[in-house]
C-alpha cells in the first residue's frame, strides 16, 4: 500500500511537470478557462478580453452535432477587474450558425470581424458531417452594437475551405488559409491586399511558407512578423507553430517557436500582444484542444559582438603570371554581369554573396591571338558568419530606423528569437524591425538571438551590436540653387546596357560646423561635371573628377564622414533592386578604399527597396530610376 | 610505366590525322631544316654544319618504311649559295641498339660515338639538278632494326645530315613514308631532334614554332639559340607560360636563357616561339635552338609536340 502511494505521487509529480512545462525562455501554462473537457481554441484579443471558437455548451435551443461532439461557436470572455475572468458567452448571436463557427480576426478598431464558418448554414441542412459543405470566410460591422453587412468574402468558392482569416494590425492586408487549386498540397496560406476597399486576388505565400502538408490558423504581429502552424515543416510533431517575416518580398525560413509552446500534439492558433511577451495558443498536448497562456521570461546578453564588415570586393590575378613579369598579353576579364575588365590584375565588387563565374581570356598583344580562350573560375562569395544587423548607420528623431536581423549567418544555430534592446532592455522581436529615437545622440543598438535549446537545457545565444547616431533633422544642400546642378546624374545600367538615371541627393548633418560645410560645398562646385556614371567597366572616368573631389574633402578633413546610401526605385524588377544598388555601393566603396579613405570615416551601402529614402522619390518624375544618397556628418 | 603509356598515348593520338611525318612539320611554319658545307662559316647560321634526327616508328608499323629527303643536294632555287654552289653533304641512316640510346647521339655536339648504332644506307649530295626540288628515299628498312625504345613505344632510326665540304647552304626537309615515290604517312610516326638547325621564313608576319617534350625530372630548362641575328623575339609557352620572353641571339653567338618548370609542365610539351622583327626584314636567317634541363641534357624536340599544341592555362586567384 506504502509503493503505491508513492508511485502516484510519482506519477503526479511528473505529469505536473509535463502539464506546466517551463523553459527558461517561455512560461507556458493552461488558461483558466480551458476545461479540459471541451474543446477550445484560436484565441483572439477583443474588447478587454478573448474571443474564442470552443464546442461548449451556449445553451441554445437548437444545436445540432455531429455525432460526437457539438460544433464550434465563437465565444467571448471578458477579463474581470479582479483577477479572474468571467463566464465565456457567445459573442453575437448575429453571427453565430447552427453550424461550424470561427475562427475570427479583428480589425484595430474592433468594428470589423472576418469570421470563418460553414459556407450553407440553411435549417434543412440535417447532414452536417457531410464534407462537402466546405468553410468559408464572412465579414460583419458591427454598428450600434449589432454585427450587421454579413458578407461573404470575395474569393469564397463553395468547392474549397477558407478559413482561419487573419488581418494585419492596419488592416491592409488579410491572411487565411485554403486547399483551393494551384497551392503546394494540403492547406496553403495566402493573402489578399487591401486595394479601393476591395481585397485583390489571393497571392499564395509560396514555398517558403507552404509545403505539400497543411499551413494554417496564421497570425499577422507588429513589423509583419506571420505567425503559422504546419505539420509539414520540421517540428517536434502534428501541428508546430512558427512564425517568419517577409523582407524585400521573400519570406524567411520559417522559424519554429519555443520548445515549452511547441510538443509533440497539435499546437496552433497563436495571439501574441504588440510587445512580443505575452500571448496565447491553442493545443490537445492535453487529448482535447486547449488554450494556454505563455509570458516570456526576460533574457540578458553579455558580451554583444561587433558587427564585421562583409566584402565582396577582391583582388584577381593570374598567379602564374605573377612570377614572370615579361609577358606581353592582354588579360580581359569576364565577370559574367556584363562588367569586363582589362589588366594583369583586376579589382571587381560582387553585389552580395554567391557562387559566381569568372572568364579568363588571354589575348597576346604582339599576334592579337587568343592565348587562353575563356578559362572560368569560380568565386564563392560568403558572408561573414555572424549575427548581422542592417541598417542606416544614422536616422533622425522621430522618424523609423529600419533593422535586419535577416542577413544573419549562423551555422548550426537555428534561431527560435530575435531579441532587441534599443536602450531600455532586450524584448521579444523579429528579424525585421524598427524604432523611433525620441532624443538626439548615439544609440548602441542589440540583437540578440537564442536558439533551440540543447541536448544540455541550455538555451545558446548569440548577441550582436550596432552604433546608431539619431540627429535632430537633416539638413539639405546649403545652396539651395546650386542643388539642383547635383539632382540628377546619368548611368549606364551596366547589366542591361542601357541609359539610366540616378537622383543625387547631398545632406548634411546638423552637428557639422559651418567650417566643414564649407570645405564640402567647395569641393561640389569644383566638379565640372557633377555625375557619377557607371559603365561595364565599373565607374566611368568621367566620374573620376566628381567623386575624387568628394575623396579630398574627405581624406583632408577626418573630421568629416560620408555614408553613401544607395536605392533601388519602384519599377525595376525584385531580383534586380538589391543587385544593382548593392553592386553600384559596392563599386564606390571600392573606389574610396583603392583612393586611401580611412574607411571608419565612410561607409557604403545598397539598400534596393529595403529603406526608406531620407527624403520621399519623385514619383512624377520617371526619369528618376535610383538614388544615391550622399549624408556628410561629422565624424 | 605509366608515364611511357601516357608518352605512348599521346604519340598515337596526336600522330594520327592532324599531323604528317614530315620535318619540319607544317604547323611549325618552318620552311626547311638547314646544314652547311663542313667549310662554312658559322655566321651564315649553321654552328658545327652537322644535324639529327630521329625517325620514331611506333611498334604498330611492321612493313618497310622509307626515310625521304627533299631537295637533298646543294643548289638550285632552294639553297643558299655562298658565291658558286660547291658543297656536298652526306645523309646517313642509323639504326640498331645505341643508335638512339648512346648518350653521344644526343649530345648537341656532333662528338665521339654520335654515329652509334650501325649503318643502314648512306648518300652524299652536291650541286645535283636531279634531286633539285625531287625527293629522294632512302629504304626499304625494316622498323624491327631501329632501337626499340620502351618510353616511346617503338623503334627508332637515325638520320644525320652533315656537310662535307664547301661553304653553302643546303635547305631540305625529311618525310617518314611507307612508299618510296610518295609521301604515305605512318601511322603514329614521328621525327625528333636534340638540336634544332631550321631556316626562317622571309616573311615577316610568319610565326614559327617547335615543341621541345620537358619529362617530370625537369625542374628548370635552358633555351639556347644561335645566329638569331636579333630578328625579332623568341618566347616560350606552355600550360604554365603566356608568352616569356627568350634572351636572344645576335650574329654568330650563343644566347641561353634559364626558365623554371612548373609541375603542371612536367610530362607536357612546351612552344618556343620565334616571331621576326616587324620593322627591319632579316632575310635567309638560320637559326640552331636547344633545350636542356637542370643536369645538361638536352631535351627532345618533336615534330609532331606530344600531347599536341599547349595551351596555356592560368591560375586564377582572388585575394
Amino acid at each position: 500500500m506504502k509503493n503505491y502511494f508513492y508511485l502516484i505521487l510519482l506519477i503526479t509529480l511528473f505529469s505536473r511537470a509535463e502539464l506546466y512545462a517551463q523553459s527558461q525562455r517561455f512560461i507556458v501554462k493552461p488558461a483558466p478557462f480551458s476545461s479540459g473537457i471541451n474543446d477550445e481554441f484560436s484565441p483572439v484579443f477583443y474588447k478587454g478580453g478573448i474571443v474564442f471558437c470552443s464546442n461548449q455548451s451556449d445553451n441554445s435551443l437548437v444545436s445540432y452535432n455531429n455525432g460526437q461532439k457539438r460544433l464550434f461557436k465563437i465565444f467571448y470572455m471578458k477579463k474581470k477587474e479582479s483577477p479572474g475572468w468571467e463566464r465565456p458567452t457567445i459573442l453575437a448571436k448575429e453571427i453565430t450558425t447552427d453550424f461550424n463557427d470561427g475562427p475570427v480576426t479583428f480589425n484595430e478598431n474592433e468594428n470589423i470581424i472576418y469570421y470563418s464558418r460553414n459556407n450553407s448554414i440553411g435549417n434543412s441542412l440535417r447532414n452536417i458531417s457531410d464534407t462537402s459543405n466546405k468553410l468559408g470566410i464572412f465579414s460583419a460591422e458591427l454598428i450600434d452594437g449589432i454585427w450587421t453587412n454579413i458578407k461573404p468574402f470575395t474569393y469564397n468558392n463553395l468547392k474549397y475551405s477558407f478559413c482561419t482569416p487573419a488581418l494585419t494590425p492596419d488592416g491592409e492586408r488579410i491572411y487565411f488559409s485554403s486547399d483551393m487549386p494551384g497551392g503546394s498540397g494540403g492547406m496553403d496560406l495566402y493573402y489578399c491586399v487591401r486595394r479601393n476597399n476591395n481585397w485583390d486576388q489571393p497571392v499564395n505565400l509560396g514555398p517558403a511558407i507552404n509545403t505539400s502538408k497543411n499551413e494554417s490558423f496564421p497570425f499577422a504581429g507588429n513589423y509583419g512578423k506571420l505567425y503559422f502552424a504546419s505539420d509539414g515543416h520540421k517540428g517536434f510533431g502534428g501541428k508546430d507553430l512558427f512564425y517568419s517575416q517577409e523582407i524585400n518580398g521573400e519570406w524567411i525560413v520559417p522559424v519554429h517557436l519555443d520548445s515549452a509552446i511547441n510538443s509533440t500534439a497539435d499546437d496552433f492558433g497563436l495571439v501574441i500582444d504588440s510587445t512580443f511577451e505575452n500571448g496565447y495558443f491553442s493545443t490537445n498536448r492535453r487529448k482535447t484542444d486547449d488554450i494556454y497562456s505563455f509570458s516570456s521570461a526576460p533574457v540578458e546578453f553579455t558580451n554583444c559582438d561587433n558587427i564585421k564588415v562583409n566584402n565582396y570586393c577582391f583582388t584577381f590575378y593570374d598567379e602564374q603570371h605573377r612570377l614572370i613579369d615579361s609577358i606581353k598579353a592582354i588579360y580581359q576579364w569576364n565577370f559574367g554581369d556584363g562588367i569586363i575588365r582589362v589588366g594583369k590584375e583586376v579589382q571587381h565588387c560582387f553585389p552580395g554573396p554567391g557562387e559566381y563565374t569568372v572568364k579568363l581570356s588571354i589575348i597576346d598583344e604582339l599576334t592579337g591571338d587568343t592565348i587562353t580562350n575563356q578559362v572560368g573560375y569560380k568565386a564563392e562569395i560568403e558572408n561573414i558568419e555572424q549575427a548581422y544587423i542592417n541598417s542606416y548607420d544614422v536616422g533622425i528623431v522621430n522618424k523609423s530606423v529600419f533593422f535586419d536581423g535577416a542577413g544573419t549567418i549562423l551555422k548550426e544555430f537555428r534561431i527560435t528569437d530575435y531579441l532587441w534592446n534599443f536602450g531600455d532592455g532586450f524584448k521579444q522581436g523579429g528579424p525585421l524591425m524598427s524604432y523611433t529615437f525620441k532624443k538626439k545622440g548615439e544609440y548602441t543598438v542589440q540583437m540578440g538571438l537564442l536558439a533551440e535549446e540543447d541536448t544540455m537545457g541550455v538555451i545558446p545565444k548569440r548577441c550582436v551590436m550596432k552604433k546608431i547616431r539619431i540627429y535632430n533633422t537633416y539638413q539639405e544642400l546649403a545652396i539651395k540653387e546650386e542643388r539642383e546642378k547635383y539632382e540628377l546624374t546619368e548611368k549606364t545600367d551596366s547589366v542591361a546596357g542601357q541609359n539610366k538615371t540616378m537622383q543625387i541627393s547631398v545632406y548634411f548633418m546638423d552637428d557639422m560646423t559651418d567650417r566643414q560645410k564649407v570645405k564640402i560645398e567647395e569641393a561640389l562646385k569644383a566638379s565640372v561635371n557633377p555625375a557619377v556614371r557607371f559603365d561595364q567597366y565599373g565607374i566611368k572616368s568621367a566620374s573620376y573628377q566628381f567623386i575624387d573631389n568628394v575623396v579630398g574633402v574627405i581624406k583632408e578633413n577626418p573630421d568629416i564622414r560620408l555614408e553613401l546610401a544607395l536605392h533601388a526605385v519602384e519599377d525595376e524588377s525584385p531580383g534586380n533592386k538589391m543587385l544593382i544598388s548593392e553592386k553600384w555601393a559596392q563599386e564606390l566603396a571600392f573606389y574610396f578604399k583603392n583612393k586611401g579613405i580611412n574607411m571608419d570615416t565612410f561607409s557604403s551601402k545598397g539598400y534596393g527597396l529595403s529603406h526608406p529614402t531620407l527624403k520621399p522619390i519623385e514619383k512624377e518624375s520617371k526619369k528618376i530610376d535610383g538614388i544615391i544618397e550622399f549624408i556628410f556628418m561629422k565624424n | 610505366m605509366i608515364k611511357y603509356a601516357l608518352i605512348i598515348l599521346f604519340i598515337l593520338e596526336t600522330g594520327l590525322s592532324v599531323f604528317s611525318q614530315s620535318a619540319p612539320q607544317s604547323e611549325e611554319n618552318i620552311p626547311y631544316l638547314m646544314t652547311f658545307g663542313g667549310n662554312a662559316v658559322t655566321s651564315w647560321g649553321d654552328d658545327d654544319f652537322c644535324q639529327i634526327f630521329f625517325c620514331f616508328i611506333p611498334s604498330s608499323q611492321t612493313d618497310p618504311v622509307y626515310i625521304r629527303v627533299y631537295d637533298p643536294d646543294t643548289g638550285g632555287a632552294i639553297d643558299e649559295a655562298k658565291g658558286e654552289f660547291n658543297t656536298v653533304i652526306n645523309f646517313s641512316i642509323y639504326a640498331g641498339i645505341g643508335c638512339w640510346s648512346d648518350t653521344a647521339a644526343q649530345s648537341i655536339h656532333p662528338a665521339g660515338n654520335y654515329r652509334s648504332g650501325y649503318s643502314l644506307s648512306s648518300k652524299s649530295f652536291g650541286v645535283d639538278p636531279k634531286f633539285d626540288k625531287y625527293w629522294y628515299s632512302f629504304g626499304p628498312f625494316n622498323p624491327s632494326e631501329g632501337e626499340y625504345v620502351e618510353k616511346l613505344g617503338g623503334r627508332v632510326f637515325k638520320i644525320i645530315a652533315q656537310g662535307i665540304s664547301g661553304d653553302d647552304g643546303n635547305l631540305y626537309k625529311y618525310y617518314l613514308s611507307t612508299s618510296p615515290i610518295e609521301n604515305v604517312a605512318i601511322e603514329g610516326g614521328n621525327f625528333f631532334t636534340y638540336k634544332y638547325h631550321f631556316r626562317l621564313p622571309d616573311d615577316q608576319k610568319q610565326i614559327c614554332q617547335i615543341y621541345p617534350y620537358v619529362d617530370d625530372k625537369t625542374i628548370s630548362i635552358e633555351v639556347s639559340n644561335f645566329d638569331w641575328d636579333n630578328d625579332g623575339i623568341i618566347r616560350v609557352f606552355s600550360v604554365a607560360k603566356n608568352g616569356i620572353q627568350c634572351d636572344v641571339s645576335g650574329e654568330d653567338n650563343w644566347i641561353v636563357r634559364k626558365f623554371p618548370i612548373a609541375d603542371e609542365e612536367k610530362n607536357s610539351t612546351i612552344e618556343i616561339q620565334f616571331k621576326k622583327n616587324q620593322t627591319v626584314q632579316e632575310r635567309n636567317n638560320n637559326v640552331v635552338v636547344t633545350i636542356r634541363n637542370q643536369y645538361g641534357a638536352s631535351l627532345p624536340f618533336y615534330v609532331i609536340p606530344i600531347g599536341g599544341i599547349p595551351v596555356y592555362s592560368p591560375k586564377i586567384r582572388m585575394r
